[in-house]
């Protein structure tokens, strides 16, 4: 695998995904970059933008197993993981994988699972096992979460908490289509296009799980200089100096943002990170591994803003200007 | 390459304009050496100073064709605009020189026109117009003043801007090579430890230098910072700390000829920088050529600029303009001694007579008794000096005095009585013992007396060397000889002498800076033009990060609309206004809602039963009444409490 095979493979998998995903062209983008970076994905939006068929057209387009969870507040974290059940015919326990054995996880609306529920996937999230009743299961790789809650309706919810949503590398927001691209999505389901029925839109399979695989291994070859890693310090360390932050970045972050970086860098073709790839990938990293002062939030000042003052702040490594 | 070939070929330009002109003022320069040396040589200087009693040498000869032709050619110059320039303002106190407009008609058609008119004017009104002189006098002190206090005022916003511009990227540098306030200890502070440099020049200096060195590597990252500062001082891009190539190709989207260089140039530097690619001379030279348009064409424009301004301006200013167009002035005199020699003025004090001087002509001055001993020693030694006006100490050492009889009808040369030329002017004649040169009626009106070893020449009124006179007759021809300028250059003493210029620009003109000031000028321009319009780096505004009160107040309000709270609004507003309501009945500070209502109702002139709603249901919201209401009603109640608080007095 080289720089200039990875970008092409990217390429491909992002135009078939976006054929099918209209107008989401960067989100796909992102979330490819996640997989890569073996990384998970925190997705808010309101329903109906998409999110299912994304992942289930991605999984389509790379040949990856998918499942989906739907969370609810009655939902057992044996419900996820999967659990021993007495075979009485053996007259043994045996372990039935839950929906989380599969390499593409959709965990629908996230937050209305309260915290023992969502705290089984941490595990799973941080070192890809599952452990029941002290036997660790390895789960099949290549392995993203993709979670998705809804940022309007907070009655009967449970809000993530921070280290469940220090689990994820990426928190991407997804807002309703533009009009143009609504108007392209209902041209698309006048010609019948049905989201249930991939199969009918001629999804093509651009590549396998071994090769997300490779290209995974790729990523963490991609040459990171001195200077990058500074800029990288700088920023993470300016959002625990913030005055409108309470609390920064974890190390986490600066971690997630290299290994990011690692993977943009090669979707464009580059075998080294520039400052670029971590400006980039800099909101979507940090935004949900901060934690706002309460003055900020009355004045209605958010993450991002945040991070925006950062970055126009932190110098650019040399050579840049 | 191509800029290179074109600046160096403007550089020669630049020399050779330099060249040439130093020939040209070393070709105006040797022939007064010539004749100074030729001087030396005819002159019997040793039989004046061998001799112990000095014997006057014999009277120049008047050449009058080599003068007049020099006279037609000064005059054509238009450095006196008194002479041909109608309606050319003519001041009252330039009346006494119209005796000479007549004899100046042929030469000077204008000056006799207003003298004309002046005359024909002044007879018609009767009016004395000597106050016209003291007005006008007013009115030029008036705009000197105005003049000195707007050139301060220039002087100060200059020195301003170029204070701002010289602080502006230094104190940028500054702030790149300090960590912010709210950086963390370290974070940023390896990076910046070296201030940036914001001139593209010097960083491309330095990457052609290093390309030079063979240091590839860091000649491309000074060739792109030499780049971004560039397109910044073009406006292309804004150039700033946390700002990435990517940003700055995003600015360039509009403009494709500036992008596709702008990005070969970021890869080649990230790709070396970032990617530990080898940088050699092919990588560099290629990049530098792909940038060489967002280089070149304006550093070409600001070295043809300073070329082309180079060998324009150092053009021969006219002698006579700087020494008085106007019929009073001194321009003819110092352009046919200009013809003939070299003449200056002397603005400085009179300390001493330079060695290369030959002559002095003393005019009208302001210098005192005691100033003119350095003149005296020099005559002493052998100089010759031509004094119009009183010179009390010379003239007590001379005894030569203007107090004779008036002569009216001017003068002819006393060694030439067969002449038909005649010298035109009134003035008193000479009293005293002097050889006379002109003689009026058998007084001498222009005399010669030795002082020393030299000489002096009386001339009984300035105005015989005025622009008036010398136009006039054969004045020219019959006073030019008293000028001789084969000694030497001739210096004069005048109005300006121990004073300064009318205006810098005088001085400035007078002192030959006007061509380089104009050529410095241009300079500016082109630099406008080459690093951009503010010359300086610019500054992104710093957002304030306070809030007013007002913002934090509105914020609030809009999160509790949000989560529709209502009621612990109106709980904590009635709780103000309840406050409020009874300090504004004193008597009622402890009272119940019953006792101040009646009240409330006088102060407000409303219904004591509405008044009384309006507080219990203040109070109940106040206590937290379980039966909270609607949305509706709370805003309403509170809307009651506002206009009764502002019916009894407002707020506070």
């Amino acid at each position: 695998m080289n720089a200039q095979l990875f970008q092409q493979i990217f390429s491909s998998i992002q135009n078939e995904v976006s054929r099918i995903l209209v107008g989401q062209h960067d989100l796909v983008e992102q979330v490819l970059v996640a997989l890569l970076a073996r990384g998970h994905v925190l997705l808010e939006g309101v329903p109906g933008v998409g999110k299912t068929l994304l992942v289930r057209a991605l999984s389509g387009v790379v040949g990856a197993q998918f499942k989906r969870i739907q969370f609810t507040p009655d939902l057992m974290p044996t419900d996820v993981t999967g659990g021993n059940v007495f075979d009485a015919q053996r007259s043994q326990f045996t372990f039935v994988p839950g929906p989380i054995f599969t390499q593409l996880l959709l965990g629908d609306e996230i937050n209305r699972a309260p915290a023992k529920t969502q705290s089984a996937l941490l595990e799973a999230m941080q070192d890809a096992t599952v452990t029941a009743d002290g036997v660790s299961r390895r789960l099949p790789q290549p392995f993203l979460v993709i979670a998705t809650q809804n940022p309007v309706e907070s009655q009967g919810t449970y809000p993530l908490p921070e280290a469940q949503l220090d689990r994820f590398l990426l928190k991407l927001l997804v807002t309703h289509p533009s009009p143009d691209v609504e108007k392209r999505i209902l041209q698309q389901f006048v010609e019948g296009f049905d989201p249930t029925a991939l199969a009918t839109a001629q999804l093509q399979q651009v590549c396998t799980a071994e090769n997300l695989i490779e290209m995974q291994n790729f990523v963490r070859t991609v040459r990171v200089d001195d200077a990058i890693l500074d800029y990288v310090t700088d920023i993470v360390g300016r959002t625990r100096a913030h005055p409108s932050i309470y609390l920064g970045a974890s190390p986490r972050g600066s971690l997630g943002l290299v290994a990011v970086a690692r993977a943009h860098a090669g979707s464009q073709g580059r075998d080294f990170v520039i400052p670029d790839d971590i400006k980039a990938y800099a909101a979507p990293v940090l935004r949900h591994r901060v934690i706002l002062q309460p003055d900020a939030e009355l004045s209605n000042i958010g993450a991002d803003d945040c991070i925006d003052s950062i970055l126009k702040e932190a110098k650019v490594p040399k050579g840049v200007g | 390459m191509m800029v290179r070939r074109l600046a160096v070929a403007c550089g020669l330009a630049c020399l050779l304009c330099v060249a040439s002109q130093a020939v040209a003022q070393d070709a105006t320069t040797e022939p007064e050496q010539e004749s100074s040396a030729s001087g030396e040589s005819t002159e019997p200087q040793a039989e004046e100073t061998a001799t112990d009693e000095f014997p006057l040498p014999p009277p120049p000869q008047p050449d009058p064709a080599s003068v007049n032709a020099n006279l037609e050619k000064a005059l054509l110059s238009g450095a006196h605009p008194f002479c041909r320039q109608r309606f050319h303002p003519f001041d009252p106190s330039e009346l006494s020189l119209c005796e000479f407009s007549k004899a100046a008609a042929e030469r000077c058609p204008e000056f006799a026109k207003a003298c004309n008119n002046l005359d024909r004017e002044i007879e018609r009104s009767n009016l004395d117009l000597s106050w016209l002189g003291t007005l006008a006098k007013v009115f030029r002190w008036l705009g000197s003043v105005l003049f000195w206090v707007l050139l301060g005022v220039a002087a100060l916003a200059i020195i301003a801007a170029i204070v701002r511009i010289v602080r502006t990227p230094r104190a940028a540098a500054e702030e790149d090579a300090m960590p912010e306030p709210n950086a963390p200890d370290g974070a940023g502070a390896a990076p910046a430890a070296v201030p940036f440099d914001h001139d593209a020049d010097r960083h491309l200096g330095r990457a052609r230098s290093l390309a030079a060195k063979g240091e590839y590597a860091l000649a491309l990252v000074e060739l792109h910072a030499a780049v971004v500062l560039r397109l910044d001082a073009r406006g292309a891009i804004v150039m700033q700390r946390g700002r990435t190539n990517g940003d700055y190709a995003r600015e360039l989207r509009g403009k494709p000829e500036l992008l596709t260089p702008f990005r070969e140039l970021s890869r080649a530097v990230e790709g070396v920088h970032f990617g530990a690619r080898r940088a050699d001379a092919g990588l560099y030279e290629q990049t530098l050529q792909k940038v060489s348009s967002l280089l070149g064409p304006l550093a070409v424009c600001l070295w043809l600029a300073f070329g082309a301004s180079a060998c324009t301006g150092g053009g021969q200013r006219s002698v006579g303009s700087a020494c008085g167009g106007d019929a009073d002035g001194y321009g003819v005199l110092c352009s046919l001694l200009g013809e003939s020699g070299s003449v200056r003025r002397r603005h400085r004090q009179l300390e001493a007579v330079d060695d290369s001087v030959g002559l002095v002509v003393v005019l009208p001055n302001s210098l005192e008794d005691e100033e003119w001993k350095p003149l005296i020693a020099w005559i002493e030694e052998g100089g010759s000096a031509v004094l119009t006006t009183g010179v009390a100490p010379i003239d007590k050492v001379t005894g030569v005095r203007r107090d004779g009889k008036y002569c009216k009808d001017g003068a002819r040369l006393h060694d030439l009585p067969e002449t038909k030329q005649r010298l035109i002017g009134s003035a008193p004649t000479l009293s005293g013992s002097s050889a006379a040169y002109a003689d009026c009626g058998g007084d001498t009106f222009i005399g010669r007396v030795r002082l020393g070893g030299g000489i002096v020449t009386y001339l009984p009124t300035p105005h015989l060397l005025s622009n008036a006179s010398l136009v006039a007759g054969d004045n020219a021809s019959l006073l030019l000889p008293l000028l001789p300028t084969h000694h030497g250059s001739v210096e004069l003493i005048g109005p300006w002498t121990r004073d300064s210029e009318d205006s810098p620009f005088a001085s400035l003109r007078a002192a030959g800076l006007l061509p380089w000031l104009l050529q410095a000028l241009a300079l500016l321009l082109a630099l406008s033009l080459y690093k951009g319009a503010p010359f300086g780096r610019r500054v992104a505004l710093a957002e304030n990060p306070r809030r007013r009160f007002r913002e934090h107040v509105q914020a609030l309000g809009e999160r509790w609309a949000d989560a529709r709270a209502s009621r612990a609004a109106l709980s904590s507003y009635a709780t103000w206004a309840l406050e409020v309501l009874r300090e504004r009945v004193p008597s009622a500070t402890q009272a119940s809602v019953a006792a101040l209502a009646p009240q409330l109702a006088r102060r407000s002139g409303r219904s004591e039963a509405e008044v009384t709603n309006t507080l219990v249901h203040a109070r109940l919201a106040k206590e937290g009444d379980p039966d909270d209401g609607t949305e509706a009603s709370h805003l309403a109640t509170m809307r009651e409490l506002s206009r009764l608080i502002s019916e009894t007095g407002g707020p506070r």
